[in-house]
């Protein structure tokens, strides 16, 4: 993270949310500042490499049950739909920040597959560096993407 | 004559836009694989003209899958299809022997091109 600016990173995120939100799911967003609805879902995975890092990404479900909707271009869609097209979305969105950000300024790396969870969930406590954003649709829909390097454990003195 | 296809990928998102993609061309899905092993074990069986291959995926990761497949079909066609777009992964992948990568999320048109690419070299 030492070569990209806190501006040089939220630029970085916000195009890929943008673009990968709407190629996948012919939905856009914007930037905004909010708050979620009690009602979110959490899709996380953590990358593997030189630097700890874990993605999250916190939506509210109308949101992700819209996305569910235009990419299997269907309005009756179940839960484990949702669950697969916003562990696919997270898939996605994590392959183009792997190539942008960790190919810049790290060794390239590799992520897990992504986990989804009902609820807010957040991997990481102990951060060296965090990126919060948080973005709506056309129908004040939320999510909140949360960046964070974690602090190498024998690096971590309190 | 149709073109057959397997798709290997965990995801059921991918394995429903391949569908779409590919309706009303001259190929036809003949099977999905949730994962390496399987594709390695059905490679034999179903003797696909061309494999679409995702990368990261449950049990061993789709670069490997693709070198055991070619290893014992070295005249396969395998066609990467992956979110991990950097270019350590798709120089792998060409050395492994891979005829092509794609990058998520893609369309119809990409992934016919991409395919008749292989099928004309």
């Amino acid at each position: 993270m030492n070569s990209l600016s806190d501006k040089e990173m939220q630029e970085i995120l916000n195009g890929i949310m943008f673009n990968t939100t709407e190629q996948m799911a012919n939905i856009k967003i914007k930037s905004d500042v909010g708050s979620l609805s009690q009602d979110v879902c959490t899709i996380n995975t953590s990358f593997q490499g030189n630097c700890k890092a874990t993605l999250s990404l916190l939506a509210d479900k109308s949101f992700l049950l819209r996305l569910t909707q235009e990419i299997f271009q269907n309005e009756n869609v179940s839960k484990q739909d949702i669950e697969d097209a916003s562990i696919e979305y997270l898939n996605v969105i994590c392959g183009r920040l792997v190539n942008k950000v960790f190919s810049l300024v790290h060794k390239p790396t590799k992520f897990d597959i992504p986990v989804f969870q009902n609820g807010s969930h957040i991997l990481n406590e102990h951060t060296q560096y965090c990126c919060e954003l948080y973005y709506v649709n056309n129908y004040n829909e939320g999510i909140l993407l949360i960046l964070e390097f974690s602090v190498l454990l024998n690096d971590n003195k309190k | 004559m149709s073109k057959k296809v397997m798709i290997v990928d965990d995801s059921r998102v991918v394995q429903f836009q391949l569908q779409q993609v590919l309706s009303n061309s001259e190929y036809e899905i003949v099977t999905c694989c949730q994962n390496g092993e399987e594709a390695i074990e059905q490679y034999n069986s179903v003797n696909p003209d061309i494999v679409t291959m995702d990368i990261l995926m449950p049990g061993i990761d789709g670069l490997e899958a693709a070198r055991q497949i070619l290893q014992s079909h070295p005249d396969a066609n395998i066609l990467m299809i992956s979110s991990l777009a950097y270019d350590d992964t798709i120089t792998e992948a060409k050395q492994i022997g891979a005829k092509g990568f794609i990058y998520k999320p893609f369309n119809r048109e990409q992934v016919l091109k991409s395919m008749n690419n292989i099928f004309s070299e």
